[in-house]
């Protein structure tokens, strides 16, 4: 059963890939000193598109045969495996995967069908043949799943892959998301005027939409005593999570925060602690008119006075949003919060809005110890996850 | 930890669109393949697929729509059906509780194939931003979350044949540990020309099909409370690494035998052999229904079931995960 706490799930490998970094060193160095990392996009020609400027993974090549998005998956998943020391006598039958993505490699399916290519090519349209390629190369040979939600799916895939090895289906799962900056999904995202020629300024007066990103984040998550047996070095714990959906509109939140608030409310039960435990929130924050104000309302519900006191970041200044891979890679940074007990900065912030009146640690990152950090996210049709980290016994 | 009930079940299918109608097509064992009419399928091995004809949407809405893909059509109707069967109110005061678990392995194809299309041929600046929010594979989870109110637990399944099956396992265990009262759970695929000429390079056993399958999965103290009507029990439900090994856990947790099976359906795109059982083969009549494929074999089961009996319903996919269901006649 789900909450059966005989079976706790901690985190023992990270891996990220994006345009702050091609390791968990690297991004974390990128996003503590406030680097924008938003670029000239030059994986197509931006000549007929308004926005140039994204979260592009530079000068990456896929290995032979892989596309963007596949790759980026294999690359984060490898670093967090690898990271986590896992046994050479492992049983693949314990150890799992599920992904989340919004796009995964739909576009390289529409290109193949549109030239007519082998039939065999259009499995792309179906996001498990990522899946199956990163389970293949590490020999995670047990359950496999893919979990789309949008822009929450990173956290969603985190919170399945938490029930999956509470439930004792696995004993270890690689976690995560993943997505790649195609001319498909950003000719969409700027025809729904998501993004801006600006800077991404989350929760400040001037902000004027967000701009997207690429990359993977992928935590390998484990049963708490199965790492302690194999003398792993613990990170953290993932205590619980919760997804819904607003049931309101395709793109706009819904008034109040309301569906966050109920999702982050859903963690802090699953993971059977209280609001005033938490110590930090690393916001969806995407810099956008209707999330930011949203998100602070739903934040100031959930922990009523104490909103104020409760440092509140959006990473998404200094990197972009990611996507389908946005809130996973932003659970990596929850954990470094915890390890390193420095919480990133919201960056290009100036103008406070009155709407958005936290502490959302302007421009410089914060050193303070966090024990329990709450991960926000929220997509495209209402969807929301939240997902609760906190500081391994 | 709750019983979970299935008190309504939705079947939008080539055999029939409805329980009563798709209850008569098992009974008279009715074959819904025929020559594939829905696009060009030449060149391909086989040019037989189990299509949903004549169904029409706007019957099953609650508003007018602009637009919709064929994915999300097939899964409106089917959700409807589900809802109404079960008569549940979704109101303000329990729509948190009242959540949406479903699964499709490709999505919305046809959007995603029109708005690639309008980039190609129109370029970046005229491509329709109307379109393209349907062309995630979790709009059609999105548009039945908005359309019915439901608030609650919200997940979307896009792993391959086994999405449906995850999606139904998931909304059990969400229900049995109380994260929600009642889950409209199922899975839909709608049959286009790429994912029809891509089964046809797999060598499936059976001809592919499209449809959907939902149910409304609900405590069974929830449903006594509301009157809902009486049905049947979903006694286990459990996701492993295979169908085989899936089947051997959800009989343990049912506590049953293999001899107290009266009725198995094996929805996997390569069924295996389920020596001594019961098997009642559905994908001769419905094609293999890719991600609905669970879900139509679960309410087939159901509506076959006899009472006071036991039934099993079991889906692996090779390189996913295996899913396996009891279900206990009321």
């Amino acid at each position: 059963m789900m909450n059966d706490n005989d079976r706790k799930v901690v985190v023992t490998g990270m891996g990220v890939i994006c345009c702050g970094g091609r390791s968990v060193g690297e991004f974390w160095n990128s996003i503590c000193e406030g680097r924008d990392c938003i670029r000239e996009i030059t994986r197509f020609d931006t000549s007929r598109h308004k926005i140039k400027r994204g979260g592009e993974v530079a000068g990456f090549q896929p290995e032979n045969g892989l596309d963007f998005a596949t790759a980026f998956a294999v690359e984060a998943a490898r670093q967090a495996v690898d990271q986590a020391g896992l046994a050479a006598d492992l049983d693949g039958t314990r150890a799992g995967i599920v992904l989340g993505t919004n796009f995964g490699a739909v576009d390289v399916a529409c290109d193949a069908f549109r030239r007519g290519a082998p039939p065999a090519e259009f499995e792309k349209f179906c996001f498990m043949h990522t899946i199956n390629e990163v389970a293949r190369r590490l020999n995670f040979r047990g359950i496999a799943s893919c979990l789309s939600l949008s822009c929450a799916s990173g956290n969603a895939a985190i919170g399945y892959a938490l029930d999956m090895i509470r439930s004792g289906v696995a004993d270890v799962m690689i976690a995560g998301g993943y997505d790649a900056i195609t001319e498909f999904s950003w000719s969409g995202l700027s025809a729904l005027h998501t993004m801006t020629t600006e800077k991404v300024r989350p929760f400040d007066k001037n902000r004027s939409q967000t701009i997207f990103s690429e990359g993977a984040g992928v935590l390998l998550l484990e049963e708490a005593n199965h790492a302690l047996a194999r003398g792993a070095e613990i990170l953290a714990e993932v205590a619980g999570h919760g997804f819904n959906n607003n049931a309101f509109h395709m793109t706009h939140p819904d008034g109040g925060g309301y569906g966050m608030l109920v999702a982050m409310r859903m963690a802090l039960h699953d993971a059977g602690i209280s609001p005033d435990e938490i110590d930090h929130i690393n916001s969806h924050g995407t810099g956008t008119k209707l999330n930011d104000v949203a998100e602070t309302q739903a934040i100031k519900s959930l922990l009523g006075k104490r909103a104020y006191d409760v440092p509140v970041n959006s990473i998404k200044s200094s990197i972009g949003h990611v996507m389908g891979a946005a809130s996973a890679v932003e659970a990596v940074a929850c954990v470094m919060t915890i390890l390193e007990g420095v919480i990133p900065p919201t960056i290009n912030y100036e103008t406070p809005d009155p709407e958005c009146d936290l502490n959302y640690v302007p421009n410089k990152a914060l050193e303070k110890r966090v024990d329990c950090v709450l991960n926000n996210a929220a997509g495209i049709g209402g969807c929301n996850s939240a997902v609760i980290f906190r500081r391994w016994r | 930890v709750s019983e979970v009930s299935i008190t309504g079940m939705g079947v939008v299918s080539a055999i029939g669109v409805g329980r009563d109608k798709f209850a008569a097509a098992l009974k008279a064992r009715r074959c819904g393949i025929s020559e594939v009419t829905g696009f060009d399928a030449e060149g391909c091995r086989c040019l037989l697929a189990a299509e949903v004809v004549d169904f029409d949407v706007e019957a099953f809405l609650e508003s007018r729509k602009n637009y919709l893909d064929r994915n999300t059509e097939l899964a409106f109707g089917a959700a409807r059906l589900a809802l109404d069967d079960s008569r549940l109110r979704i109101s303000e005061e329990n729509a948190e509780r009242i959540g949406l678990s479903i699964g499709t392995a490709f999505g919305n194809v046809e959007s995603v194939l029109t708005f690639h299309r309008q980039l190609v041929e129109k370029g970046a600046r005229l491509v329709s931003p109307f379109i393209f929010p349907h062309t995630y594979n979790n709009t059609t989870a999105s548009l039945l979350a908005i359309e019915y109110n439901l608030k609650g637990v919200h997940a979307n399944f896009s792993s391959g044949s086994a999405a449906g099956a995850e999606a139904i396992a998931y909304a059990y265990e969400n229900i049995k540990v109380g994260r929600a009262d009642a889950i409209l759970a199922g899975g839909v695929e709608a049959l286009t020309e790429p994912v029809f000429r891509f089964l046809d390079s797999q060598s499936l056993p059976n001809p592919s099909g499209e449809g959907a399958g939902m149910v409304v999965l609900e405590s069974a103290e929830y449903a006594r409370r509301r009157g809902a009507p009486g049905g049947t029990t979903l006694t286990s439900c459990v996701v492993a690494c295979d169908a085989r090994s899936a089947l051997e856990k959800a009989k343990e947790a049912a506590g049953i035998s293999d001899e107290q099976i009266g009725l198995l359906i094996d929805a996997s795109p390569f069924p295996g052999d389920w020596d001594g059982l019961n098997v009642f083969d559905l994908q001769q009549l419905t094609g293999h229904t890719i991600a609905a494929s669970f879900p139509l074999a679960l309410v087939a089961c159901a509506l076959m079931l006899p009472e006071s009996g036991f039934a099993a319903v079991v889906a692996g996919c090779s390189g996913a995960a295996g899913v396996a269901c009891i279900l206990q006649g009321g």
